[in-house]
């Protein structure tokens, strides 16, 4: 029998402390950015030639600059460490599904969950940094008082749609293949797993796109808002 | 599918901590050193700028100091030319002078050589002439030559103008000095007291007289004052004959010349 979870796969635990694949997946996820980051940062040069490692990194670094740039029309730089984490978090994590072995830790809905909670404090947190606590706070009462609890309901319903998204379309990638092992074992779950591939870059690239427009609506003077979360694919 | 409290508290944990490491380990330091090669590409763009200015203005400078100097030189070529010019003017002044003079100079010993040459040859000539005059008259007359020259001389004396008298006569009133009758021989005294007589008689003076001889005369007889001079001698006929040759010689070479 398959575990739907990887949080249920438990490794050691003591009490409320477990330490499930799940957690075990990730240390490795960022072990693997940790050190692959700090590698090419060591020998970072400004002038030509370059390392690949280093032409990887600025070519992702400038690519999520511009996504952000395009979203917030300000400079990237305030975001990027949030949103591009988020991104390569997911993106590696589920990059690495194709390893033999190793699930994927936005499979699990704590992950997901994880990561939806800490968009949903960056929220705040970005807003108020960017225009005081009552900037912020009044953006909940724009254009109407009326709209106040539309748009309080409006912040959870976003946290576990982002959740809910990121687990649905990652888990169900795992039932897929392993219903489709037991109907036809050959070739088509090669297939899937290429799919399985592509979707988990578009759910990254989903996940942290919708996370910097939730933070950069809340920041910007404008008033500007984004409500409610897009649809799953 | 369960939510497992710890396993979302821990991810959030894990997240937080990778947001920071890699915000510490990789997006910093790349960031950073974009940063870093944007400014270089900025300032080496805006240095590149810089020299390009000054590179067209060098440039600039520089076919303005072309233009300068083949303005002198088109300048210079017209001084030189100017000069060359002059100096070519002065150069021919200066030969044609030089030739000038070198003409000059051998016109002048030409002039000296023939006056010379006259010189001689009047001299040889009369000498000649009184030589043959001499013989001829030796020959033609029983009387001596010197005789027949004296005759003349007081022929002359005798047929004096006015004029000469008028001259003889003031001369010897103003100064008071000896009327000198030269000749080329030994006048004899009687002849000498005629020569008186015939003066005397003439000027209606009595006039003193002294007699010497001078070879120059070649031959003949002559009395003379500061200004007049009376007389015969084969000089006289020299001295005629000297001008004419002289005058001859002359035409001939201006004849030359013209040629």
């Amino acid at each position: 029998m398959v575990e739907l979870s990887p949080d249920e796969v438990v490794f050691w635990r003591w009490g409320f402390v477990s330490i499930n694949e799940t957690i075990v997946f990730t240390w490795v996820v960022m072990a693997l950015l940790v050190i692959l980051g700090w590698l090419s940062a060591r020998r970072l040069s400004v002038e030509p030639p370059l390392s690949r490692s280093q032409n990887l990194f600025e070519t992702i670094i400038t690519y999520m600059q511009s996504q952000i740039r395009e979203i917030a029309q300000m400079n990237p730089d305030r975001y990027l460490p949030f949103s591009g984490t988020l991104f390569l978090f997911i993106s590696v994590a589920n990059l690495l599904d194709i390893v033999p072995g190793y699930r994927t830790p936005t499979s699990s809905i704590s992950t997901t969950a994880a990561l939806a909670i800490c968009v949903f404090f960056a929220v705040p947190i970005y807003g108020i940094a960017q225009s005081g606590i009552v900037g912020y706070l009044k953006h909940y009462a724009e254009p109407t008082v009326l709209m106040l609890p539309f748009h309080i309901i409006g912040e959870f319903s976003r946290t576990l749609a982002m959740a809910v998204r990121l687990f649905g379309n990652m888990m169900s990638e795992t039932m897929l293949i392993a219903i489709l092992l037991t109907i036809a074992p050959l070739f088509l779950p090669v297939l899937l797993q290429l799919l399985g591939l592509l979707i988990g870059q578009v759910q990254a690239y989903i996940f942290a796109v919708l996370a910097t427009v939730y933070i950069v609506s809340a920041s910007s003077n404008e008033g500007k808002t984004v409500k409610g979360s897009k649809g799953g694919n | 599918m369960q939510i497992d409290y710890f396993t979302i508290i821990a991810q959030i944990i894990n997240f937080l901590i990778l947001v920071f490491l890699l915000r510490h380990f990789l997006y910093r330091p790349v960031l950073k050193l974009m940063d870093e090669r944007e400014q270089k590409i900025s300032s080496r763009l805006k240095e590149a700028e810089q020299k390009k200015k000054e590179a067209e203005q060098e440039a600039e400078s520089y076919s303005k100091i072309l233009q300068e100097l083949s303005e002198k030189s088109q300048e210079m070529n017209t001084k030189t030319a100017e000069e060359a010019q002059v100096l070519q003017t002065v150069l021919m002044q200066k030969a044609r002078d030089s030739v000038e003079a070198s003409r000059a100079k051998w016109y002048e010993d030409f002039e000296r050589q023939k006056e010379s040459l006259l010189a001689d040859l009047g001299q040889h000539a009369g000498e000649e002439i009184y030589a043959i005059v001499r013989r001829a008259l030796q020959d033609l007359a029983d009387e001596n030559l010197e005789r027949q020259i004296l005759n003349t001389f007081i022929k002359r004396l005798q047929n004096m103008d006015a004029f000469e008298n008028e001259k003889m006569k003031e001369f010897y009133k103003t100064t008071g000095l000896q009327i000198t009758v030269r000749s080329t021989f030994e006048i004899p005294e009687e002849m000498r007291q005629r020569i008186k007589e015939i003066v005397r008689n003439q000027t209606g003076m009595d006039v003193k007289m002294q007699f010497g001889i001078v070879p120059e005369l070649i031959c003949g007889v002559e009395m003379s004052t500061h200004d007049t001079r009376i007389g015969w001698s084969i000089a006289s006929y020299l001295n005629t004959l000297e001008a004419d040759l002289s005058e001859a010689l002359e035409q001939r070479a201006s004849e030359k010349n013209a040629e």
